[in-house]
This record gives C-alpha cells, sequence and structure tokens, in this order.
C-alpha cells in the first residue's frame, strides 16, 4: 500500500526531458526512393543517415528503391523498376523490362520562415535513363502539417505542358541513341528541351495518417522505349499511413486511370534500433591490493602458467572469445585471442582485458592484448592494468583510456604459448541464397533461389579447407551458352546465367586457404581450388598496412581458368585462362569516409581501373558506391560498359542489439558486362585486418567499457 | 523472366528467414521480430527470482533490490566488486549497477547504459544538508561514441519520513535533486537514514533507461 503512494507521489519526477523535436513524424517517401509527393519530389530532405527501402506496385510496373540521405544535403536511390515499354517502333509493347536507374538531388537552399527550401535533382541520369528527368524544386512548410511544392522539371518531367526551355542553347533534347551502351553520363540530355511546371501539397492530418495531391508535369508520351502509362489527367491523390515508426504505407490514383501501393522501410544510421545493446554487463575490474600491486615478481609454484592459461581459456569462452596464445613474465602478460562475438574489437578488447583482471598475478601491470582473424594476429595494443582499475566507471574513463593504450604491429609469436582450440575443426551450415544477376547484352535478369551447405575444416589456425555446394530451386532450364555478342571478348561473365542451371546439386567453391604475417605491417594470403562459381585457380594477395596508418597498401595476383557451366570438377567447355590481379590503395580519409583505388588486369584480360568512395557510421554501417573502366572499347563492352554500384550494409548488431558480428548487405549494380570484371575471391585480407587497427578500434572505442 | 522477378522480389525476405547449422548461429528470425514489434527484440530473459526481504533483512549489505521504472520490473542484486569506494552490483540476467554513497555512478547491460559518472559533488551536498552541484555523466551514443552530460544540479532537504519497508519501519531524511543539462533534465529523489547511509532512492539512468528505485538493505 505504501509503495504504491511511493511510486504515486514520484511519478510526476519521473520524466526526462529530451531535446524537443520540431518534425515528429518523418517525410513521406515518393515513388523514386527520395522524400516527395507522389510521382514528383519535393525539395526537403531526409535525416542525415536515413536509408530509406521503398517497393512500389502498379499495373504494368513494380519498383524498389534504396534511397540513403548521403550528407545532410545530398540524397541519392538506386532503383529497379520492372516495367513495360513501347519497343522502337513506338506501337508494340515490351513486356517487363528491367531498368535500372541512379538518382541525386542536392538541397540549395535551406528553409527559413519566409524563404522555401531548394534542390535540384537527377532522376535515372545514366544512359539510357527510360525516366530521365531533371528538377529544381522548392517546397515550403505553412504551420507544422502543411507542406506545399512547386518546380520546373525536364526530361520525362518536361512532357506535360512543356514550354521552351529557358536555357536558350540546350532547347533540343536528344533522343537517346539505342546503341549507345547503357551506363554512361547522359550529359547531353541534362536539362535541354522542353520544360514545364509541376507542384503539389501533402497535409499530415495526425502522426499516423496524411494525405497528398499533386499536379504532374510527367506526360508519359507514347514514344519508342518509353515507359507504358496511361494518363487521362495530371492530377495524382495519395494517402499514406504510419503504423509503426520507420514504416509508410502509401495508397495512391495515379493519373486518372490507376492505383498504386508503396512501402517504405526507414532506418536511420543515427538512430540504432539496437540501441546500446543487450548483451550482459562485464565481469567489473579485479582491484588489486597495494600489496600485490607492489609486488616484482609472482611465484610460479603457487600459481603455474598452465593453470593461468586454463583460467583465461575458460574466462573468454564466457564472452565468446577464444584465447589462442599466452605469454606471462613477472610484469606483463600477452594476450592473443579471437573475438567471434562483437563486432567492436575495442569492446571485445576491454572484456579480456576485465577477465586479465580476475586471474593475473599483482605484479602484472602491462596487459597486451592481440585480436586474431584466421589465425594472424592483426595488431597488439598495450594497457596498464592500474589503469583499468583507476578508470573504471569514471567520467571520461573512455577517452582517458584511448589516449593511454599503445597501438602497434602484433609482436612476434616467440615467447608465446599456444592454446589448442577448442572449437570443432569441422563445422558446417545449411543455409537458403537469394540471387538477382544482371547478364547479357539483351538485358536478361537471372533470379537464382536455392539452398546453400557450407563446410569447413581448419587444418591449422592459418590453414582452411573450405567449401560450399550448392542447389538451385528455380534455376533449372539446362540451356547451354551459344550467341556471343561481344565476341572480342571472353564471356568471362555474360554467360554467368548457365552456370549451374541443370537442377542438380553444384559446387559453388572448395579452396584451401593459407593466411600469414611474412613481415612487420605485411599480411598475406593464398587461397587454390574452386575460388568461385565460374572459375578455379590460385589467388594471392599481400597487404602492406601498418596498424596506426590511414593508408595501406595491397597486390593480387591471381590465374585462373573458366569452369564448366555445369559447376562441376571441369575445365574443359571454355579452354580460357587468365592471369589477372590489381594493385590497391586503401584510405581512410576520416569522418567516416574511405576509399579504395584499385588497377589492374581484369578477368578478360582487360586493364583499367575502380574506385570505391563509402561512408561508414562508426555503428558499423555502410553506404558506398563505386565505378569501374578499362581499356575495352564500349562496343567490345557492350551493356554495362562501364561498371558502376552502390553497396548498402547493416550489421545485425545494429538492428537486434545482441551482440554479433555478421552483416547483411546488397550491392545494387548496373548489368554485370565482360570488361571490368574481377574474380570473386573470399577473405580479401584488408577486411580482415582493419577493424583490429587504430582507427577502427577509436570509432568503436565508446565500447572499451561496455 | 517477368514473372520469375516478380516471385523474386517477393521471396526476398523469406530467403533471409530459415538458417541452421554451427555456420548460421545468431539467426535472423529475432531480428524480424524485432522490427515488426518494433521493440528493438529484446532478448528473453529468464525470470528473476526475488530475493526474500527476510533473507535481506537478516543479511544488511548483502543485497539491493531494484525497480527499473519503465519496464515496472523488480531485481535482486549481489555485490560483485568494490573499486575504490564504488561498488559494483549485479542481477540474475548480468545486468550491473555501480554506486558511489549510493549515488548511480554506472550501468551495464541496460538499453542505454550510463558508461561513469562522477557525483562527488551531489554527495558532498546531501551530506550537508542541501546545496548545489555540478555532476559529469557519460552515455553511449548509437555511434558508439561516448556523449557527455555536464549537468547543474540543486539539492535540497524535504524534511524527515518514515519509510515502510517489508513491514520494517525506518526514518529517514528525504532530498530531492534536480539537475539541468544541455540535453538532459531529471529529477532524482534519495532517503538516508539517520547515521547518513542512504536506504531508498529513485535515480535516472539515460533517457532510454529511464528511473531506477533503489532499495539496500
Amino acid at each position: 500500500m505504501l509503495r504504491r503512494a511511493f511510486l504515486a507521489t514520484t511519478a510526476l519526477t519521473a520524466v526526462i526531458g529530451h531535446q524537443a523535436n520540431a518534425q515528429n513524424v518523418d517525410l513521406s517517401y515518393g515513388f523514386f526512393g527520395m522524400p516527395g509527393l507522389i510521382d514528383m519530389p519535393i525539395a526537403q530532405s531526409a535525416d542525415e543517415g536515413a536509408i530509406a527501402g521503398t517497393v512500389v506496385a502498379r499495373d504494368g510496373m513494380y519498383r524498389l528503391n534504396i534511397g540513403a540521405q548521403v550528407t545532410d544535403r545530398l540524397s541519392g536511390s538506386v532503383s529497379y523498376t520492372l516495367t513495360d515499354l513501347y519497343d522502337e517502333t513506338a506501337t508494340g509493347i515490351v513486356e517487363g523490362e528491367l531498368e535500372r536507374s541512379f538518382s541525386l538531388q542536392y538541397r540549395l537552399v535551406n528553409e527559413s520562415t519566409y524563404v522555401p527550401a531548394v534542390a535540384i535533382g537527377m532522376r535515372d541520369f545514366l544512359t539510357p535513363g527510360r525516366f530521365q528527368s531533371e528538377y529544381v524544386v522548392a517546397s515550403k512548410s505553412i504551420g507544422d502539417s502543411l507542406t506545399v511544392t512547386a518546380g520546373l522539371g525536364w526530361g520525362a518531367m518536361g512532357t506535360h505542358e512543356g514550354f521552351d526551355s529557358p536555357f536558350g542553347s540546350r532547347s533540343d533534347r536528344p533522343a537517346f541513341d539505342e546503341d549507345t551502351p547503357e551506363g554512361q553520363l547522359a550529359t547531353d540530355q541534362w536539362f535541354a528541351g522542353d520544360a514545364a511546371l509541376f507542384g503539389g501539397a501533402s497535409y499530415q492530418i495526425n502522426d499516423k495518417w496524411g494525405v497528398m495531391a499533386e499536379y504532374s508535369s510527367i506526360a508519359y508520351p507514347q514514344q519508342a522505349f518509353a515507359p507504358v502509362t496511361d494518363v487521362e489527367s495530371p492530377y495524382n491523390f495519395g494517402v499514406t499511413y504510419r503504423p509503426i515508426d520507420g514504416v509508410q504505407l502509401a495508397l495512391a490514383s495515379l493519373y486518372g486511370t490507376d492505383v498504386a501501393l508503396s512501402g517504405t522501410f526507414v532506418l536511420n544510421a543515427n538512430n540504432r534500433p539496437g540501441m546500446g545493446g543487450t548483451e550482459s554487463a562485464p565481469v567489473p575490474v579485479k582491484v588489486r591490493s597495494q600489496d600485490a600491486r607492489a609486488a616484482r615478481t609472482w611465484d610460479r609454484a603457487k600459481v603455474p602458467e598452465a593453470g593461468l592459461r586454463a583460467a583465461m581459456q575458460a574466462l573468454l569462452e564466457i564472452e565468446g572469445l577464444e584465447l589462442t596464445g599466452l605469454e606471462i613474465t613477472d610484469t606483463t602478460a600477452r594476450v592473443r585471442y579471437e573475438n567471434g562475438r562483437y563486432r567492436s574489437q575495442a569492446q571485445a578488447m576491454g572484456r579480456v582485458a576485465r577477465m586479465m583482471t580476475q586471474v593475473m598475478p599483482g605484479s602484472i601491470e602491462t596487459f597486451i592484448l592481440e585480436p586474431e582473424a584466421r589465425g594472424i594476429p592483426l595488431s597488439s595494443t598495450a594497457i596498464a592494468r592500474s589503469d583499468l582499475e583507476n578508470l573504471e566507471n569514471r567520467a571520461g574513463a573512455t577517452d582517458a583510456m584511448l589516449q593511454r593504450a599503445q597501438f602497434t604491429d602484433a609482436r612476434s609469436g616467440e615467447g608465446l604459448t599456444q592454446v589448442a582450440s577448442k572449437k570443432p575443426a569441422f563445422t558446417w551450415g545449411v543455409s537458403p541464397y537469394f540471387a538477382v544477376s544482371s547478364l547479357g547484352s539483351e538485358g536478361d535478369s537471372v533470379v537464382d533461389l536455392g539452398v546453400k551447405l557450407k563446410a569447413q575444416y581448419q587444418i591449422t589456425p592459418q590453414l582452411v579447407l573450405s567449401g560450399a555446394i550448392a542447389q538451385s530451386l528455380i534455376n533449372n532450364d539446362s540451356k547451354d551458352p551459344v550467341v556471343d555478342s561481344t565476341p572480342d571478348l571472353q564471356n568471362v561473365r555474360t554467360d554467368g546465367g548457365f552456370y549451374g542451371d541443370d537442377g542438380v546439386p553444384v559446387l559453388d567453391s572448395l579452396m584451401l586457404t593459407h593466411y600469414g604475417r611474412p613481415g612487420e605491417n605485411l599480411y598475406s594470403r593464398v587461397s587454390g581450388g574452386y575460388l568461385e562459381r565460374m572459375y578455379g585457380g590460385i589467388s594471392a594477395e599481400l597487404l602492406w598496412k601498418p596498424v596506426e596508418s590511414d593508408l595501406g597498401f595491397g597486390a593480387e595476383l591471381n590465374y585462373v581458368a573458366q569452369r564448366d557451366t555445369d559447376m562441376a570438377f571441369g575445365f574443359d567447355e571454355y579452354d580460357y585462362d587468365v592471369v589477372t590481379g590489381h594493385v590497391s590503395a586503401y584510405y581512410d580519409l576520416g569522418d567516416g569516409y574511405h576509399t579504395q583505388v584499385d588497377l589492374g588486369r581484369y578477368l578478360a584480360g582487360d586493364w583499367g581501373g575502380k574506385v570505391t568512395l563509402s561512408r561508414e557510421y562508426n555503428n558499423g554501417v555502410l553506404v558506398s558506391a563505386y565505378v569501374s573502366q578499362t581499356d575495352v572499347s564500349y562496343e567490345d563492352y557492350g551493356d554495362g560498359s562501364y561498371n558502376k554500384g552502390v553497396r548498402v550494409s547493416i550489421p545485425l548488431d545494429f538492428l537486434t542489439g545482441s551482440p554479433s558480428r555478421k552483416e547483411y548487405g546488397a550491392t545494387f549494380r548496373t548489368r554485370v558486362g565482360d570488361g571490368g570484371a574481377m574474380l570473386n575471391v573470399d577473405g580479401r585480407l584488408y577486411d580482415v585486418v582493419r577493424d583490429a587497427h587504430s582507427n577502427d578500434l577509436s570509432d568503436t572505442w565508446g565500447r572499451f567499457w561496455r | 523472366m517477368k514473372q520469375m522477378i516478380r516471385i523474386g522480389f517477393g521471396i526476398i525476405a523469406l530467403t533471409l528467414l530459415v538458417s541452421c547449422g554451427s555456420l548460421n548461429q545468431g539467426g535472423i528470425g529475432s531480428r524480424l521480430t524485432g522490427l515488426v514489434t518494433g521493440q528493438g527484440a529484446a532478448v528473453a530473459q529468464p525470470a528473476p527470482t526475488l530475493v526474500p526481504a527476510e533473507e535481506m533483512h537478516a543479511n544488511p549489505g548483502k543485497y539491493l533490490r531494484v525497480n527499473t521504472r519503465n519496464l515496472n520490473a523488480w531485481s535482486s542484486l549481489v555485490q560483485a566488486a568494490q573499486n575504490n569506494g564504488r561498488v559494483t552490483w549485479v542481477d540474475q540476467t548480468n545486468t550491473s549497477m555501480t554506486f558511489e554513497n549510493g549515488l548511480l555512478v554506472a550501468t551495464r547491460g541496460l538499453v542505454r547504459d550510463l558508461m561513469g559518472a562522477d557525483v562527488s559533488g551531489s554527495w558532498n551536498a546531501i551530506r550537508n544538508g542541501g546545496g548545489t552541484a555540478q555532476r559529469r555523466h557519460d552515455f553511449l551514443s548509437d555511434q558508439d561514441e561516448i556523449s557527455t552530460e555536464l549537468l547543474q544540479c540543486s539539492i535540497v532537504s524535504e524534511g524527515t519520513e518514515v519509510i515502510t519497508r517489508a513491514e520494517k519501519k525506518i526514518s529517514t531524511r528525504r532530498f530531492r535533486e534536480k539537475c539541468e543539462g544541455e540535453r538532459l533534465t531529471f529529477t532524482n529523489i534519495y532517503w538516508v537514514n539517520q547515521r547518513g547511509a542512504m536506504v531508498r532512492s529513485l535515480q535516472a539512468v539515460t533517457p532510454d533507461a529511464g528511473y531506477l528505485q533503489i532499495d539496500v538493505f
């Protein structure tokens, strides 16, 4: 009774104030992967870090959009649209063409009391852009719930009631030359030709429901290769519904003829659903007595080293970590371990260090922590035991610990007693797989779905035999490769759809991989066998990456032969072998931006390069984009010309809060051609090594004490 | 082809659902559940068995009882470690809380942990019967960084109060501490017994973790 009274009297005080949030409902996403009305854009942008997936369905058109708010002002999206197109005569209809689009929008002016937000944007800006449009748009909020938008569009967005372009010198918009390969910058078309006005308004009734109306400037004219859409009216109307945070559903009437349904899932990289995480508390630091601290040595008769090893192994096992080696002197303990649980190596480090305080003799003041992966040590972090004791649970402890920690390359194995692994040498797993690959000059896409059995046998910590057997459930047409549209270039990727389509289990991969540390700051990998679905052979890689450096260099050399399409053991069908490889530079630009440049020879024997730029959040969410180009001519290259793609990857712990090193990602790319094709070999070094180096460790150092 | 892709779009989610074998630990089922229900997929915890009040009274200093107000969940904690006047307690679900003179300075295992705090000014004010103090609280952010909040606090005595706990009456002085920072405002309440030890309190952790009601036995 009294307790109830107590709860009642204090209930009012139990309010923790959040920072005032002006906008309590996310912006609605339009049909092109960015905040918008229905078919028309708005000038406002999502919060920085927002990543949204939208599915749009209407008769004759399905679309998947992935959009990201890359910076405060820059938004980008990738769209895959399955749509009916008019054929080259503009009379017949080709059903179910898959079109890929890349779009960008940049907010030029921020909204203020009297000034609307203004943005400039380009939709589907690469050739042959079936939806290609450019626009300038302004949006203004009136009160909390109403937003009005008006803009000027070109291209597809200049087809309804268009007028002469305000840019006199670009009065004509050239039609796409259908012989031009797909995926080049369509600069001749940008902001050229007629322009047209569009506009609209949205009204948010409450947190869940909203309505919108727009006047569209897209007329969907019946012309060659244009998307098929009947238009009777330029007015579109929509209703939006948000059942829970991060989910939006929209129902819209389109052009007086059609109805569309869309669903959007929004995540924000800065707003982790798993919050701080749900893992158990770490074991607290065990503080030494004054006497123990003062000791210069410890009694090995009382506390034998073997006992310490056994104890450390058991303690690390509690944390899901594996002890692989230990060296103990009078004042120093060096621990090697493999972190299979925590995304953050810094968190694993903090947990190992606290476990060490439980058992290490009092004279040991220096802890040296050496995380390992694939049997090789990645780095060495020295911390003082007394810092752990003095800083635990103190304000400012995280910074102080980072300042005092010393990062170096892992020391040699000398002096270290290896600890035999308790894990079984043989592991296996069955999982479903799903893949969409776009291949061939006809623009065919291959969808594959099936089951994969993976297994690996660890011969030594550095040497692993691994393999996978796949059974496709839908890819069983047993067709054989026939027409070669780019005869000068080996079909290194475009025949991919013929691989493993016989309806029987196939050998996905079977390979032996060795990792090593040939010298200071050097890492090596040698892989041999059936390396991937289409190639077998040998792959060797060397990486130079000092622990505290922003820069790394790598070189990879492969000699591979093209496998038979039945994906058994043979290499006879194509009689094609090639030496391929790259030199790579990796650079951490800071503030979450990373870049990678690869230069070298590709699978078809073509020479060229690839540039990748990534935005990586400290919590592991990644959005990256790449382009690659080689010396193969566009004629030989066929569709796909140079390759471009966008990758989004989200770690599992971001979503669930449970500790895990898994991540889920998808790459959205233009058609895969035969030029610029790289070998897909598993376990490239930079990704194995970097998370235990000082930059990545500092990124998640906030978890050291968790 | 079109049909194929349609099947494909529909089936993406399905392929992620089922996995088995030792290489597939930490499957995705729980993740989807978490997103759909919007609960961030809290891991199911064994129901904490509460230590009976008699047992706690019979062993003064051995137990804490804590009510996590956001979840209205009770738990009993035992001492796990001491470090320079700071005592860490842990419950059966492996959540830990660290106190200095009864004031919360850290938690581990809550959705948004207090990673460390400097609260010595507040304790001095309580001992002096009231006053002002500055606190510093460190939180773990969604970007795995430490976000620090500097708080200006005022502590006032609210007179004496007899509290009843498991049919035992305890005479206390009640204090109220109001703290304000740039992004955070909270009010803690403390009940201090006649020997100057905190026997009960209501203390804020972080906005996401809410308040704890702590009884010291």
